[in-house]
């Protein structure tokens, strides 16, 4: 079906998308002048504005074929892997997020430095590089695929355009340009996913409905046990739901930059709960909906009952979108790759220069090399990634592909994260075993399958690769808690504030001052810009009571306007109140902190208390 | 396709459930949480709810969804 889909309006409209997105990131460049900036945003962004950029992220462009191919052979329970991370949310809220928010970690090898010692850091450094480009290669190759079944362009050169449109972006822009640019991707993606899902059953209304066509099989949400060997419950179960959930939230260091660059630790909470209670499942229906309407138009006649599984999503589009809709929808899938490989190259670049160049190469230099050297990485990640599309090409599925990769480097690298965040006696010898040893172990398994025989449930041996991800975070889990017990833990004062129990610790240092959580009211105000070069803003004492503040809390001032999405902002310590009567509603700050802020003076303003 | 049994249903809530349960006694159990203030009882408040919206989803796509013609 290579070169027989589309019309030109739908490809002057994929083109139209393409541009629009990379001036749009692009435009963002304004924002940068940081690292701080580049990597996190400034930390400054509102809890809507994270949610909806992470399920952008979340959302690869191989999501829409491979979860729409499962759900045309499966039915619903193609949705199995999204609609699970509710069970590691605590985790993820309580023990994880307090952490890497108030620690000030750039990324997860530096955290494993903190909190283990420099050798764990080395090997965590090493498995985030390999499996962040690797799953750049993997988004690039997804989409080339998609591009090619599409027009017959070739895989590679698919890739190479959208990476290249990606990189422009996310180079200029950073952090800022790839949330502001995913929350657009991720209304586009959701909108043309479940739209089409819409569309298919307004389709086949008249013909005794979607309901009718629908295969009994294909209404379950949760599959057979241990069958068939390629598909079955419990195999995406640990695959899925746990190994490569817990990789995501807790592993994934683009997720881990979007919490950070939350406005407030309670923001992030929020972003986390919106997305894995409504974000989620709407997009495990957006990414299916396509191959569940594909099932129904084959059994109503409508679609060839050859289909197979991979061409699902874009022929169920092509049947059902008039011309110039085709076009969204394919827009759609493209908006889906961008979004999460522009994570990815700004997340593999955060990981080079704090972990790699920082503390090994250039030890002492201003900050804009820095910002320099990160978006030169960004650029040669993308350049990794292109280069691995023609390895992924020999793989016999997408699938597979993504499975067999994620299988074997996440299981130790999730064990030696969760146990060291919410074990205080894990130590450091046994977090560096953890992911070596887990490593070895999970290699040896793919070497001698007959390995994963314990652990298979009753899965036919063809479908044993599923299980490789019990098998990992079982033996790491082993080698962690052995060696923990047959080595000495760090003391209580080096690991404060980077494990649970020690989060009160983390949020003294992050405020250096005793954090302050009475809750109070926000107050609005106007910006008053003064002379006097202080770190400190000043707000009315009615203020400071309305917030519950007090001299040296941390207030965070935004423009009034909440849809800039915390654009202009600024988290600042509260000075001493304001005395000046004719100033009630007035905020004082002082030029530095306006112009660090992209703030101006007269501005109407939304003062809140943080910490 | 086999027809899928509920010992999907009850090893995913089980399973899935137990590693849920240790998320929140160690949110309970944690020395920033204090459920005296509102934000943090409305964190817990739509975990629970949450877990609970899941399990009502998964059930109705077990038990009632493959019945309806």
């Amino acid at each position: 079906m290579q070169g027989i889909l589309g019309t030109p309006l739908d490809y002057v409209i994929i083109i139209a998308y393409f541009l629009f997105i990379t001036l749009f990131g692009t435009f963002f460049s304004r924002y940068i002048k940081t690292t701080k900036e580049f990597f996190l945003g400034g930390q400054r962004f509102p809890w809507w504005l994270i949610s909806f950029s992470c399920v952008a992220s979340l959302v690869g462009s191989y999501s829409f074929i491979k979860y729409s191919s499962v759900g045309y052979l499966y039915g619903f329970s193609s949705t199995m892997t999204y609609a699970n991370d509710i069970f590691l949310l605590p985790i993820f809220m309580f023990c994880w997020l307090p952490v890497i928010y108030f620690s000030r970690v750039l990324s997860i090898p530096e955290y494993l430095g903190k909190r283990f010692d420099p050798s764990t850091r080395v090997v965590g450094t090493i498995i985030l590089i390999i499996y962040l480009v690797g799953y750049v290669g993997i988004n690039l190759y997804t989409l080339g695929v998609a591009i090619h079944t599409l027009t017959g362009f070739p895989i590679f050169w698919g890739a190479v355009i959208v990476a290249v449109l990606a990189t422009i972006y996310v180079v200029a822009g950073g952090q800022t340009a790839v949330i502001w640019t995913d929350l657009v991707q991720a209304f586009f993606l959701l909108a043309a996913g479940i739209g089409l899902f819409v569309g298919g059953i307004l389709f086949l209304k008249p013909y005794g409905g979607f309901w009718h066509f629908l295969p009994d099989t294909h209404k379950y949400a949760l599959a057979y046990f241990n069958r068939p060997p390629d598909f079955n419950f419990v195999g995406i179960f640990w695959q899925d739901a746990i190994a490569n959930s817990f990789a995501f939230w807790l592993m994934n260091q683009g997720i881990m930059m979007r919490f950070m660059s939350a406005k407030s630790l309670h923001d992030a909470k929020r972003a986390a709960i919106f997305n894995i209670l409504v974000l989620i499942l709407v997009a495990s229906i957006a990414t299916s909906g396509g191959g569940w309407v594909a099932r129904a138009l084959v059994s109503a006649g409508f679609l060839p009952k050859t289909l197979a599984g991979r061409d699902a999503f874009v022929r169920a589009a092509h049947l059902l979108c008039r011309p110039g809709v085709f076009g969204f929808v394919l827009a759609a899938l493209t908006a889906a790759l961008m979004s999460t490989v522009d994570t990815l190259l700004n997340a593999v670049s955060a990981v080079f220069v704090n972990d790699i160049w920082r503390p090994l190469i250039v030890k002492k230099a201003p900050d804009r090399h820095y910002l320099r050297v990160g978006r030169i990485v960004c650029m040669v990640s993308a350049c990794l990634g292109i280069l691995l599309v023609p390895i992924y090409m020999k793989f016999k599925t997408i699938y597979a592909a993504h499975g067999a990769f994620t299988a074997t480097v996440t299981p130790p690298m999730v064990v030696a994260i969760v146990l060291g965040c919410i074990w205080k006696r894990y130590t450091p010898r046994a977090a560096f075993w953890t992911l070596l040893g887990g490593i070895i172990a999970v290699f040896l398994s793919i070497k001698y399958d007959i390995l994963l025989a314990p652990f298979s449930f009753g899965i036919p041996r063809s479908g044993w690769f599923f299980i490789r991800a019990l098998y990992g975070l079982t033996v790491s889990t082993v080698i962690a808690v052995v060696v923990t017990f047959l080595t000495k833990p760090a003391p209580i004062e080096k690991i404060n504030g980077l494990v649970w129990g020690t989060h009160r610790e983390a949020m003294r240092k992050f405020k250096q001052g005793e954090p302050n959580e009475e809750e109070g009211k926000p107050v609005i105000l106007w910006v008053k810009q003064i002379e006097e070069d202080i770190d400190v803003v000043r707000v009315p004492p009615k203020a400071m009571e309305s917030m519950k503040a007090k001299p040296g809390d941390i207030l965070y001032i935004t423009d009034y306007r909440w849809w800039f999405g915390g654009l202009h902002s600024l988290h600042a310590k509260a000075g001493d109140p304001i005395t000046e009567e004719e100033d009630f509603d007035k905020i004082y700050i002082s030029k530095t902190l306006v112009d660090q802020g992209y703030l101006r003076d007269g501005m109407k303003v939304y003062v809140e208390k943080t910490l | 396709m086999p027809t899928p049994t509920i010992s999907s249903l009850l090893y995913q809530y089980i399973v899935g459930g137990i590693l849920f349960a240790i998320g929140m006694v160690l949110a309970f159990k944690s020395d920033i949480v204090n459920l005296r203030l509102r934000k943090y009882k409305l964190h817990i408040t739509w975990l629970i709810i949450g877990y609970f919206i899941y399990l009502g989803i998964h059930s109705f796509f077990f038990f009632v969804a493959p019945k309806i013609k």
